[in-house]
């Protein structure tokens, strides 16, 4: 491969523009100049990666698929670039990630193993937290990122990890629990537990959302001490 | 009754039983405020899902 990042940048901020001229203000380099770097690309590529006309240019097919590389390649080598350009002047970065106790045990320890393999250069300090105290410390930027459960409020991006299967449990002896698998509307007479609803509504919303689709609409109840009994260190999923 | 994703089940031993539920899952997400560019949570999401593929996170519990 002959082309170089200059070349690849230069081709975006045209296909972005539409015009040479623009596009030259932009970067800002000589008209010229960026219009050769431009020919040179398409010969070194053998096709023509825009459609010149009067008013400005326009990505032909083989153009419009190289800006879909190019944009995402560019991105990652100015990130790398940054990283590196840090750890060159010694400079180094923090980043605080809140995580939710029933998540922590198995995705934090792995999580934080790799990045500290991967960014030495970042510093990485984790901490467990409910999940109101979560989102509070995302929103007044106490945290960076939050390692949790859906559904959440509509001012944080989130992404997905993974996806689990849920269960549900029962009292040992209970005249369900030798059944290899249950329906939500199995359980639509038995008394159900979770944390106090102001924990988070969001997920006490869901939960009795879930229920009432499954033909169950009670109203799900908080039992704090017999929550405590039959869970320990978790909280409920969707709850 | 409680429903909890099937990684608690390994936190519970005595006294009570762990039935799956059919088609029910929880995920599990990275959460962030999209207010401007933030190169360190971008590097954390690229090692979470980097993390994500190689393994299986729900066994590490």
């Amino acid at each position: 491969v002959s082309f170089d990042l200059r070349q690849l940048r230069y081709f975006v901020a045209v296909a972005e523009e539409g015009s040479l001229t623009q596009a030259a203000a932009r970067i800002p380099v000589a008209q010229q100049s960026l219009s050769e770097q431009i020919r040179a690309l398409e010969r070194q590529l053998g096709a023509e990666l825009f459609v010149r006309g009067p008013r400005g240019v326009q990505l032909t097919d083989v153009g419009t698929a190289l800006l879909s590389e190019a944009k995402p390649l560019l991105s990652r080598a100015d990130r790398a670039f940054e990283r590196v350009r840090r750890v060159a002047v010694g400079e180094r970065q923090a980043i605080r990630v809140g995580f939710l106790p029933s998540v922590g045990n198995y995705i934090v320890p792995p999580l934080v193993r790799a990045f500290a393999d991967t960014h030495p250069e970042i510093v990485l300090t984790t901490e467990d937290l409910p999940i109101a105290q979560l989102v509070e410390g995302l929103r007044d930027g106490r945290l960076d990122a939050g390692l949790t459960r859906p559904p959440l409020v509509d001012d944080l991006a989130t992404e997905r990890i993974l996806r689990e299967p849920v269960g549900v449990v029962l009292p040992a002896g209970h005249r369900l629990s030798a059944a290899p698998q249950l329906d939500l509307a199995d359980l639509a007479d038995e008394p159900r537990v979770l944390t106090p609803r102001p924990s988070w509504e969001p997920w006490h919303r869901k939960y009795d959302q879930d229920f009432a689709a499954a033909g169950s609409p009670r109203t799900s109840f908080s039992a704090a001490a017999a929550f405590k009994a039959c869970s320990r260190s978790s909280r409920p999923a969707s709850a | 009754v409680t429903r909890l994703p099937l990684s608690a089940r390994s936190l519970r031993d005595t006294g009570v039983t762990f039935v799956p539920l059919r088609d029910d899952h929880a995920d599990v997400v990275v959460a962030w405020i999209d207010d401007r560019p933030r190169p360190a949570v971008e590097a954390l999401r690229d090692v979470i899902h980097t993390v994500a593929r190689a393994s299986d996170l729900l066994s590490a519990g």
